[in-house]
C-alpha cells in the first residue's frame, strides 16, 4: 500500500473495501477507482487492444486510454475509465479485453504477431478466402468489455434548460469568467466534470490574491453558488456542442435521490469554454509500459489521493512542466532518479528549481529503451554522454500540453497551430462559444485569469451595454515556471515499439507505413491506422500523430491541419441519451376510447402507424391467427362486423374556397359534390405518384370533413398547411385537425342495418340512405354523424361519435349485436377483405412509382380539370409511355399456397417474350371467403397480361399463378352499395 | 422520493377553436364582450371563459363543459356568412394540470422552450414530449396547464408520473 500518511482530499475515516479482477483491496472516501489502484500498487489495469499488452495507468483524468474496465457491481456497464469511476463500498471491477486474467492474457500472442498486424491490416489480410472465415474470430477478439445483461435499473432523466452564459469548466479561468458574468446580472451556468471545483488548483499549490489557490476557489465559488442567477453543477461533463448553441451535457450525480444521471440540453447565448489542458505523452519505445504515467497525472495522485505511484521515478520531458513538480515527488518521498530534458537549453528557472532539490537534469537526452514487461526495472537513454541505463520503477513523461478544444470544434470552430506552445488551439470562431484559459492556448494561471475576465467583460461588461461586472480587474497570481517547450521527435527507425495511439495500440511505425503508402491527407491517416478514433477522440495523441505526419511529409505542422473532434466528448450511457424514454414510454403511444376495450377483449394489439397500435385480430382461446381471422373474416361477410377506425386522421376545413382547396388536393372535382355526400378521393404527391386517399363529405356549402390514412395524416395536415400558407394563400380556407375529437366506429356486413335498426334513432336508415350519403342525429340519444362509407366492401354504416361518448356508443353497438353474431374485427382481417376486394392501399400498391394508372384508378382521375397536384407528372408519365407496373391479381395454381408479401414475380417456364423480374407481390393472404390463396402484385404490363402465367419466387418455396383483374370478390361492388 | 409537484387531468372544460381575420374577430369580442388578445403567447382571463391567442387569426375560447353548445353556436352565428372557422375541439384535447413548487422541473423534461420567459397568464405552443402541447401559465413557476391531443392523453399521463420521479 503506497498511500501517504496525511494529505489529499481522501476521508480516511471512511474506508472503502472492492474487488478488482477478483481481489479484494482497500481505498477511501474520496477516492476514484484508478486512485486507489495507484494507492494499492496495481501496475496491470488492462491489455492493449490489438497486441494485448500490458497497460498501467497513463492520466489521472477522462483522457486515459489505457484504464477501460468492466463496472461489474453497477449494471455491469462496460468500457468505463477507471480515472472517472468514484470508489463506493463494494465496488467491483474487472479489467477488459483480455482471457484469463489482465496479468496472463493468452491473446498476448498477437505481441509476438505483432509484423502480421501493421496499419491497415485488415484492409490487406482478408481480401484472400471467405470474409464469413475470419469474420467469426475477429468478432471473437474485438470490442472492449461486454454489453450488460440485466435491465439498467437506473433512472435517468432528460431536461432543457436556457441560460444567458454557459461556462463550462470551473477551474481559475471559469470561475473567473463566472463571477464577471453574474455580477453583470446575467443567467449564468457553470458545468464542470470534476467531483469539486478548482480545475488544476486541486492537484497544483498556486497563490491568488495572496492566498492559496484552493482557498480563493472555495470564497469565490461559495459567493458564486449563492448567488440566485447562477446554476452550479459538479461531476456534469458537457458532451457536445450543436448548433445553435446548444451544449448537452451529462449530470453523473444529481441532487435527486431517485436519478442515476441526467441529461442537460442547454441552450446558451454565449458559452464560455474553460475546459482547461491535457498533458501529451512523449514517444518513445516502451512508452506503454505499465509504470510509464504521464508527469501531471503522477502529481495529480499525489497531491488529490495521496496515492503514490512508485518508489523511484526517472522524469523526461520536452518542457518546463515536470520542473515544477519536483517538489510534489520529492515530497512524497519518491526518489527523483533525474530528469531527462529532450531539449538542448532548458531554462534558467527550471534548472535552478532542479538544483534546488539536487535533481540531476540531462539535456538533449533521449530514451531508447524502457527494461521491464509488467513494472518497469529501468530506463535507458542516449545523451551527449553516450548511453546509460538507470534504474527506476516509474517513469514521468511530459510532451507539452494539448488545449481541450473538442467542444469548440463541435461547435464548427477552426483550430490552428501556434509553434510557441506546439499546440494547435483555438481558431475562426463559427458560433458564440470563446475560449479562455488552458482552453485558448494560455497556459500561464495569472495571464488565464486575465484573459477571462476581459473576456466575460467585453461580453457582459458596461462595455457590452450591460450592468458593470464589479470585476474590472484579474486577481493576481504568478507562475512557478514559465512555460516552454520544444516539440523534438523520436529518431526514425528506432527500435521498439513506440506508441502515439494507446488506446488503438498505433505506434510511430503504422504512421510512417500510412504515409508510405501514400495516406497524405491527415483525415486518411486517421482512419487508415485508426488513430485518434473510438471514445479516446484522439484527446491526448492527435497533436503527435499530426506532428509525426507533418514530419513524414516534410510539411509544417500547421498545413497538415487537424482531423474533426466529434460528439461526444466523452461517452455517454444509453441510460441518459434514452431518459424516460423507455418501457411503456419507448414510443409516444396514441389511443382511442376503444383501445381498453379491444385489450380487455382479448385483441392482440400491433402496432398500426403515427403511434397507435390497434388489434391485429381476436383471438379466442386455442385459436389460430388464421382460424381467427378467417371467423372475423366470414361475420363480416356473412352476418355483422364492428372495428374501431379512429385512427384516421380527420380534418375540417372551412371556407368558401375549399371546394377549389379539394380540387387541386385530389385528381377528381369535389366543388360539386352535394352537401350531405361523400366522395372518395385520391391524392398524389408532386411526381404524380399516389400519396393518399380517403373520403371526403361536404356537410355545408362551406364545410367540408377530409379523411385519411393513419399513418399519412400528419403528412397529409402538413402538406395541405403548407400549401394554404405558402403556395395558396389568396385561397380562404381554415384548415382544423379534429382526429382525435371524433371516435369512427364501422359496423359492416350484410347484417349492419339490422344492427342499428336494434337502436333507437331519428337517423332513417331506408334505401335512401345511399352509398357515400350521412346523415347527423342521434343513437341512443347520443349525438352521432352516420355515414355510408365502406372500406371491406360490405354494406357499412361509419358511425361518428364525440370522444366523450364512443365507448358508451361502443358497448350499446356490441349489446344491440349481439343477435346477428357481431364480431369485433383486427387490423390483419381488414386487410384480407381489402385485398378480396381489390382496394389499393397507397401504403402497399403505391410503391413510389405506381401512379394511378397503374393502380388501375383511372377512373379517379379527371384530366379535364385545370390542374390538380401531380397532374404534370402524369402527363409526362402518358407521354413517355413505355413499359409500367400495373397493379394486377395472382392466383397461385396451388389454392393453400403460403405467398409472402414482397416475393418477386418471374417469367413462368415457356415465356419465350420476356426474361428477368416482373415485379413482386405487394399483399398476399389466404381469403376464407374464396377458400384460396389470392394475391395483388405490381407486375409489368400487367394490366396487358390478364391469363398470364407467372413464378411467385419465394424464400423457400416457389409457385405458379395465373395473373387476373385485381378485384377477387363482388366486383360490380353491388354489396356495399346495397 | 418525487418532485413536489401535483399532476391531475382537467375536467368538465370546453374548448372552441377560433380562425378569422380581424373583421370577424370584432364580431366575436362582441359576442363575447372582451377584447381579443392580439400579442403572442397572450390571453384574456376573466370568470366566464378564458380566450388564448394562438397566433395572428387563432384563437381558443376555453369555458365550462355546460357552456360549450351555448357558446359555439353564438360564436358562429356572430360570423355566420363571414370567412370564419368555428370548431369545437372539445374532444380533441386532454388538458393537465401541473402545480406545485417543482412545476418547472417537471415540464422542462418535455418543452424545449425557455419557460423563464413566460409570465403568469401567457399561454404558448411547442413540441412536448415528443408529442406537442399548448401550454397556459396560470402561475408562473408554481402552475401551468397543458393540452394534448386527446390520443396521446393515456401516454402523457404516464409520461407525467414518471417526469415526476414516480415509477410506472
Amino acid at each position: 500500500m503506497t498511500r501517504l500518511a496525511s494529505g489529499g482530499v481522501i476521508d480516511r475515516q471512511r474506508p472503502l473495501r472492492f474487488l478488482f479482477n477478483g481481489k479484494r483491496y482497500q481505498g477511501y472516501e474520496g477516492d476514484t477507482l484508478a486512485s486507489a489502484l495507484v494507492a494499492n500498487d496495481v501496475l496491470i489495469v488492462g491489455r492493449s487492444f490489438k497486441y494485448h499488452r500490458p497497460r498501467g495507468l497513463l492520466t489521472c483524468g477522462p483522457e486515459e486510454p489505457n484504464g477501460l474496465v468492466q463496472l461489474v457491481s453497477d449494471g455491469d456497464q462496460p468500457n468505463l475509465r477507471a480515472t472517472e469511476i468514484p470508489l463506493r463500498e463494494g465496488l467491483e471491477a474487472r479489467s477488459v479485453n483480455c482471457w484469463p486474467s489482465a496479468r496472463f492474457d493468452l491473446r498476448a500472442i498477437n505481441s509476438v504477431l505483432a509484423p502480421l498486424f501493421p496499419a491497415g491490416f485488415y484492409y490487406k489480410t482478408f481480401m484472400a478466402g471467405k470474409w464469413d472465415f475470419y469474420s467469426r474470430f475477429i468478432r471473437q477478439a474485438a470490442g472492449l468489455g461486454h454489453s450488460p445483461k440485466e435491465r439498467d435499473q437506473g433512472r435517468y432523466e432528460r431536461v432543457n434548460h436556457h441560460t444567458d452564459v454557459l461556462i463550462v469548466g470551473a477551474g481559475p479561468a471559469g470561475i473567473q469568467a463566472a463571477k464577471v458574468a453574474s455580477g453583470s446580472g446575467h443567467d449564468v451556468m457553470v458545468l464542470d466534470m470534476q467531483e469539486s471545483p478548482g480545475g488544476h488548483l486541486l492537484f497544483h499549490p498556486r497563490q491568488i490574491d495572496g492566498q492559496a489557490g484552493s482557498d480563493w476557489v472555495s470564497r469565490e465559488v461559495g459567493e458564486l453558488q449563492d448567488r440566485d442567477n447562477v446554476t452550479w453543477l459538479q461531476s456534469t461533463t458537457a458532451t457536445g456542442y450543436y448548433d445553435h448553441n446548444m451544449v448537452i451535457a451529462v449530470e453523473h450525480k444529481p441532487a435527486e435521490s431517485w436519478l442515476k444521471e441526467r441529461l442537460w440540453h442547454i441552450r446558451a447565448r454565449k458559452v464560455i469554454i474553460a475546459t482547461g489542458a491535457v498533458e501529451r505523452p512523449l514517444i518513445f519505445p516502451g512508452n506503454d509500459r505499465p509504470g510509464v504515467m504521464l508527469a501531471d497525472a503522477a502529481a495529480r495522485y499525489i497531491r488529490r489521493f495521496a496515492a503514490v505511484p512508485g518508489k523511484k521515478v526517472l522524469i523526461y520531458t520536452n518542457n518546463s512542466t515536470p520542473y515544477a513538480q519536483l517538489e510534489t515527488f520529492k515530497t512524497a518521498g519518491i526518489e527523483i532518479q533525474g530528469i531527462l530534458d529532450l531539449r538542448k537549453n532548458p531554462s534558467e528557472a527550471e534548472l535552478c528549481l532542479a538544483s534546488k532539490l539536487e535533481v540531476p537534469v540531462s539535456v538533449d537526452a533521449r530514451i531508447t529503451g524502457v527494461q521491464g514487461r509488467s513494472g518497469i526495472r529501468g530506463v535507458t537513454y542516449q545523451s551527449g554522454a553516450g548511453s546509460k541505463t538507470v534504474r527506476c520503477d516509474l517513469v514521468c513523461h511530459s510532451g507539452g500540453w494539448n488545449p481541450l478544444i473538442h467542444l469548440y470544434s463541435h461547435a464548427g470552430g477552426r483550430s490552428r497551430f501556434e509553434q510557441a506552445s506546439a499546440a494547435f488551439i483555438p481558431g475562426e470562431r463559427a458560433q458564440a462559444a470563446y475560449p479562455v484559459g488552458s482552453a485558448n492556448g494560455t497556459f500561464s494561471l495569472a495571464e488565464g485569469l486575465k484573459e477571462a475576465t476581459d473576456v466575460a467583460n467585453s461580453l457582459f461588461g458596461e462595455s457590452a451595454g450591460n450592468r458593470a461586472s464589479g470585476t474590472p480587474n484579474a486577481p493576481a497570481a504568478e507562475d512557478e515556471v514559465p512555460y516552454r517547450i520544444d516539440q523534438i521527435w523520436p529518431e526514425k527507425g528506432h527500435k521498439g515499439k513506440a506508441f502515439v495511439d494507446f488506446q488503438n495500440d498505433v505506434t510511430t511505425a503504422d504512421i510512417a507505413l500510412a504515409v508510405r503508402e501514400n495516406f497524405q491527407s491527415i483525415e486518411h491517416v486517421k482512419r487508415y491506422t485508426t488513430a485518434g478514433m473510438a471514445v479516446d477522440q484522439g484527446k491526448i495523441g492527435n497533436p503527435n500523430v499530426i506532428g509525426l505526419v507533418s514530419r513524414e511529409l516534410g510539411e509544417e505542422q500547421a498545413s497538415v491541419g487537424t482531423t474533426t473532434f466529434r460528439p461526444p466528448f466523452a461517452p455517454v450511457s444509453f441510460g441518459a441519451i434514452g431518459g424516460s424514454e423507455r418501457g411503456p414510454l419507448i414510443i409516444p403511444a396514441r389511443t382511442t376510447p376503444i383501445t381498453a376495450w379491444n385489450i380487455e377483449n382479448g385483441a392482440a394489439m400491433d402496432e398500426a402507424g403515427a403511434n397507435f397500435r390497434r388489434p391485429f385480430f381476436f383471438p379466442r382461446p386455442d385459436e389460430t391467427m388464421e382460424d381467427a381471422v378467417a371467423r372475423e373474416a366470414t361475420a363480416v361477410r356473412t352476418s355483422c362486423g364492428i372495428y374501431d377506425g379512429t385512427p384516421l386522421g380527420t380534418f375540417e376545413l372551412q371556407g368558401p374556397d375549399t371546394g377549389e382547396l379539394l380540387n387541386r388536393l385530389y385528381t377528381n372535382r369535389f366543388d360539386n359534390l352535394p352537401v350531405g355526400r361523400g366522395r372518395f378521393g385520391l391524392m398524389l404527391r408532386e411526381d404524380g405518384r399516389l400519396f393518399d386517399d380517403g373520403v371526403t363529405f361536404r356537410v355545408d356549402p362551406n364545410r367540408y370533413l377530409m379523411s385519411c390514412g393513419t399513418g399519412a395524416a400528419g403528412a397529409v395536415y402538413a402538406h395541405i398547411d403548407r400549401l394554404l400558407q405558402t403556395e395558396w394563400t389568396d385561397l380562404k380556407v381554415y384548415l382544423v385537425n379534429v382526429s382525435a375529437a371524433w371516435a369512427t366506429m364501422c359496423v359492416c356486413g350484410p347484417l349492419a342495418r339490422a344492427v342499428l335498426g336494434k337502436l333507437e334513432s331519428d337517423i332513417s336508415l331506408d334505401p335512401t340512405f345511399r352509398f357515400l350519403d350521412f346523415r347527423d342525429g342521434t343513437l341512443e340519444g347520443i349525438n352521432v354523424r352516420v355515414a355510408r362509407v365502406s372500406y371491406t366492401g360490405e354494406l357499412s354504416f361509419e358511425v361518428n361519435v364525440a370522444r366523450r361518448s364512443a365507448l358508451k356508443l361502443w358497448k350499446i353497438l356490441m349489446e344491440a349485436g349481439k343477435e346477428f353474431g357481431i364480431t369485433p374485427v383486427g387490423s390483419e382481417t381488414s386487410g384480407v377483405l381489402r385485398i378480396e376486394k381489390g382496394f389499393i392501399s397507397p401504403g402497399h400498391e403505391g410503391d413510389n412509382i405506381t401512379n394511378p394508372f397503374d393502380a388501375g384508378m383511372g377512373w379517379i382521375v379527371d384530366m379535364t380539370k385545370p390542374d390538380f397536384i401531380g397532374k404534370r407528372s402524369l402527363l409526362r408519365d402518358v407521354k413517355l409511355g413505355g413499359e409500367r407496373q400495373h397493379v394486377v391479381g395472382l392466383l397461385p395454381d396451388d389454392e393453400q399456397a403460403l405467398v409472402a408479401d414482397g416475393s418477386a414475380l418471374l417469367p413462368a417456364q415457356g415465356s419465350d417474350s420476356r426474361s428477368g423480374f416482373q415485379g413482386h407481390v405487394t399483399a398476399a393472404c389466404f381469403s376464407p371467403t374464396l377458400k384460396r390463396t389470392i394475391a395483388l402484385a405490381l407486375l409489368k404490363d400487367g394490366q396487358k397480361r390478364h391469363g398470364e402465367r407467372v413464378v411467385i419466387s419465394g424464400l423457400e418455396n416457389s409457385c405458379v399463378a395465373t395473373v387476373t383483374e385485381p378485384v377477387f370478390y363482388d366486383p360490380k361492388g353491388e354489396r356495399m352499395r346495397g | 422520493m418525487s418532485y413536489r409537484v401535483e399532476v391531475s387531468s382537467l375536467k368538465d372544460y370546453a374548448l372552441i377553436n377560433l380562425r378569422g381575420g380581424a373583421p370577424v374577430t370584432a364580431n366575436w369580442e362582441a359576442t363575447l364582450d372582451v377584447t381579443f388578445p392580439k400579442a403572442a403567447h397572450t390571453a384574456v382571463i376573466n370568470e366566464a371563459f378564458s380566450v388564448l391567442s394562438l397566433s395572428s387569426d387563432h384563437w381558443w375560447v376555453r369555458t365550462a363543459l355546460k357552456n360549450e353548445d351555448e357558446l359555439f353556436h353564438r360564436l358562429s352565428e356572430s360570423v355566420s356568412g363571414d370567412h370564419a372557422a368555428v370548431t369545437v375541439v372539445t374532444d380533441h384535447f386532454q388538458g393537465f394540470s401541473v402545480q406545485g413548487a417543482d412545476a418547472v422541473a417537471v415540464l422542462r423534461q418535455g418543452f424545449s422552450l425557455d419557460l423563464r420567459s413566460l409570465d403568469s397568464g401567457q399561454c404558448t405552443r411547442g413540441g412536448f414530449a415528443r408529442c406537442g402541447a399548448t401550454l397556459q401559465v396560470v402561475d408562473a413557476g408554481m402552475d401551468y396547464e397543458i393540452f394534448v391531443e386527446a390520443s396521446y392523453s393515456e401516454y402523457v399521463e404516464r409520461w407525467l408520473k414518471v417526469a415526476q420521479g414516480h415509477t410506472v
